[in-house]
């Protein structure tokens, strides 16, 4: 694994500021919006691997037949795959599994109670993914490539851009949270509270300080379509890097934030900068150094991250990848990251630890899926808590989920129908991740959540055969 | 960002935790800064201190508390362009020292400089940042009286829960007993006792809890405010370096350890307020935001 991505590759040649193009993100969002301004024409809808994606255009189609009156192909909707990309101007049923799949392990009639409320509401999406047939200098050199290094792919022809995910707002939602908001928020602590006597919790500024790590967390956004503009970069490249940057992390013990702080670095650079192949590794070795220095009580030793790196860089070359990242960035290096946005949220559970165990796996394989690298920490939190409280068997997100997450279940389910989507077929999506959760030391996480997945398949198969008779003999 | 040519190097200042500070002239503006230059280590790349500080300090803009202007960066070194004061306030209590008695402040200016010492300490926490250097070396004064905090080398962001942090923080004579006795669980109210310990050294001109290893510490500070047990501090016993030995002190009266080292008579509100700031038990510790809205700063507030 080590190396990989340095040795493959021939080219030798050193970041230096001459030799990159810098891109600045600006520019980036500029284009982004002329291009969407033009047509909807060329529109490029992703092939996303899924498990269950019949199941998931079956539900769809009897869905869209039942609210709708609106036949929809179960192609049609396998492309879509029911989760988060809404063309503009066609109806999509994002969030369409989660509701199901809630309902179903009691298979009892409320499904359709769920179904009908929720669905209904069409949870928008902005369009993914315009296509750029023209003008930009992309990367035509590659766009025949075959990448041997990853079997997922459909991410690699960069030649789309894609709107950012963003949590849907609108005057409903604004009103749910701001009724949460009502209920539960206080000016001083509250006395029966025993987080207020606990000084690592500050509560005394816990408010204020949630209200400025939303803040930041908007400010330390990568561009989601940096590999657009990449030359010699692509997502899957990506992928191998982050799964090798996992089991370090793993292997020196470091701490979740840590992880975060690293994916964050090594996609703002990118964002900015274009990194060469055979540089890629040493900035993402440099990018874990920079978060460990920033992070942790006992950082790991250059001499530790060179072993790691079974030398194929030297010490200089760490250095040097260091000093870059570092200048490129100006030095900004508090990105908040999810770790407290989602102990937050399960403060609505008296800090069940079961849910947030479980979420944090979940949590943690969203840093592969190259859609929702500039989704904010405090939603992607939300999601992974409120699809592990589904798993575990819990349905409610209440005002008081709303509160402590700041988000609404509207909001949270397209999110959540992609992380779950991506754990359906969780080896090939994040291999790493799913082995590191499925040890004991991580609570066999990864396993629960297959294991979870395959029983509940089984059961809207068969209810939904059960329903197909059921039409038949009606 | 600028170039190094742009400032003209002049007087050393001092040393700072991990760089050397000199004063600075910009050529262009006319205007003088501190400059901080930090030498870059072959063997670990860019410290950590630095990472943190500059990274910190461009996040924190605030009256009370010194302005990073700009970083260079250059092959072997890293200069800190910072805002310029004249003075810290610890030379400027030893330029008071007559023979060898030390001299506290005027108390208005105790008064004013600990609300502004604790107006930037809360802008800090409220932004999520714990100093973990406070000392009276650490806080810029100039000739307008305006006190700033500088030297984030030891400060580092929190999350919610705070995580355990190193223990190895803190100047020894304004490091916090729960600290000295090996906790790692602070937050917050480190940053507090701190507080606490340069009041009462503004008040009298020398440092409250004078020792010279951690043992000493803990004792002198145990001789003032009472050896803590399980009934005035919970938890206390289980920390890792609570010694069931520790001598029994009962607290003293520390209106009458501060006044004869005052000049004029100290009321009972300031001792209220050092009180609130040097709780043994960090829960009983009064937040900055709290200490602003003690009775002593009543002039400011109303």
């Amino acid at each position: 694994m080590n190396s990989i991505i340095g040795s493959q590759q021939g080219r030798y040649e050193r970041i230096d500021k001459e030799n990159t193009a810098p891109q600045e993100y600006s520019n980036n969002s500029k284009s982004t919006v002329s291009l969407l301004s033009g047509t909807n024409d060329g529109i490029h809808i992703p092939k996303h691997r899924s498990v269950l994606s019949d199941v998931t255009s079956q539900i769809e189609n009897k869905q869209s037949t039942n609210l709708n009156n609106k036949p929809q192909t179960g192609n049609a909707s396998a492309l879509n795959n029911g989760t988060t990309y809404s063309n503009p101007g066609t109806n999509n049923h994002q969030s369409t599994i989660i509701e199901t799949l809630t309902s179903s392990p009691s298979l009892s009639t409320s499904s359709s109670i769920i179904n009908a409320s929720v669905v209904r509401e069409k949870h928008h999406f902005p369009s993914d993914t315009v296509s750029v047939e023209d003008d930009f200098e992309d990367n035509d050199s590659y766009k025949n490539d075959v990448n041997e290094y990853s079997p997922i792919e459909e991410d690699d022809n960069n030649n789309y851009l894609k709107e950012p995910l963003e949590p849907k707002i609108d005057a409903s939602i604004q009103a749910t949270l701001d009724e949460s908001y009502k209920k539960y928020d206080r000016s001083t602590p509250d006395p029966m509270d025993e987080d207020t006597y606990d000084i690592v919790m500050v509560a005394e500024l816990s408010n204020d300080i949630f209200a400025y790590l939303r803040k930041l967390e908007l400010k330390f956004r990568p561009n989601p379509n940096y590999m657009h503009y990449q030359r010699h970069l692509k997502w899957s490249y990506r992928r191998i890097l982050l799964d090798w940057l996992v089991e370090v992390h793993n292997r020196f013990q470091l701490l979740p934030e840590t992880l975060y702080l690293t994916v964050n670095l090594i996609d703002r650079l990118l964002s900015k900068k274009s990194v060469l192949l055979d540089r890629f590794q040493v900035v993402g070795a440099a990018a874990l150094f920079i978060a460990a220095k920033y992070e942790e009580i006992n950082c790991p030793t250059l001499k530790e991250i060179v072993y790691m790196l079974n030398g194929t860089y030297t010490k200089e070359d760490i250095i040097a990848a260091e000093t870059y990242i570092i200048d490129s960035l100006g030095f900004e290096i508090g990105f908040p990251g999810p770790m407290s946005f989602l102990r937050r949220i399960s403060k609505a559970d008296d800090y069940e630890y079961d849910v947030r165990t479980l979420a944090k796996y979940l949590l943690e394989s969203t840093i592969m899926d190259s859609r929702l690298v500039s989704a904010v920490p405090s939603w992607l939190a939300a999601s992974a808590y409120f699809l592990s409280k589904v798993i575990l068997g819990y349905t409610t997100w209440s005002q008081k989920h709303t509160y402590y997450s700041g988000y609404t279940q509207q909001q949270i389910l397209p999110l959540a129908s992609i992380i779950l989507d991506n754990c359906k077929d969780a080896t090939a999506h994040h291999r790493v991740i799913y082995e590191k959760y499925s040890h004991r030391r991580y609570g066999n996480c990864s396993q629960i959540v297959a294991r979870w997945i395959e029983a509940t398949e089984r059961k809207i198969t068969k209810k939904d055969t059960l329903v197909n008779e059921g039409d038949r003999t009606r | 960002m600028s170039s190094s040519s742009q400032f003209k190097q002049l007087e050393k200042l001092g040393n700072g935790t991990y760089a050397t500070v000199y004063k600075g002239l910009n050529k262009t503006t006319g205007v003088y800064v501190a400059l901080k230059e930090v030498k870059l280590d072959s063997e670990e790349g860019t410290p950590s201190t630095a990472i943190r500080e500059i990274s910190l300090m461009k996040e924190l803009k605030h009256d009370n508390i010194v302005r990073l202007y700009d970083v260079i960066h250059t092959e072997n070194k890293l200069t800190l362009v910072f805002e310029y004061m004249d003075n810290d306030l610890k030379k400027y209590m030893d330029s008071r020292i007559v023979g060898n008695t030390p001299r506290g402040l005027e108390l208005h200016l105790v008064k004013y400089f600990q609300w502004q010492l604790l107006e930037g300490l809360a802008f800090c926490h409220e932004n999520k940042i714990l100093h973990r250097d406070l000392k009276p070396q650490n806080l810029l004064i100039n000739k307008k009286g305006q006190l700033k905090l500088g030297d984030f080398g030891l400060a580092r962001a929190f999350g919610i829960p705070v995580n355990t942090f190193s223990s190895e923080v803190v100047t020894l004579w304004y490091r916090a007993p729960d600290v000295l006795m090996g906790s790692r669980t602070y937050s917050t109210s480190i940053d507090i006792w701190s507080c606490g310990c340069i009041l009462a050294e503004m008040i009298t001109g020398k440092p409250l809890f004078l020792g010279s290893n951690d043992e000493e510490q803990l004792k002198l500070i145990f001789d003032t405010m009472g050896t803590p047990n399980e009934a005035t501090w919970p938890g206390v016993t289980s920390l890792p370096k609570y010694n069931a030995n520790f001598q029994q002190r009962l607290p003293k009266d520390l209106k009458m350890i501060l006044q004869p080292y005052c000049e004029s008579p100290l009321d009972d509100t300031v001792i209220d307020l050092l009180h609130g700031l040097l709780q043994l038990n960090p829960d009983m510790r009064l937040s900055a935001k709290q200490a602003l809205h003690h009775p002593w700063f009543a002039e400011y507030y109303q």
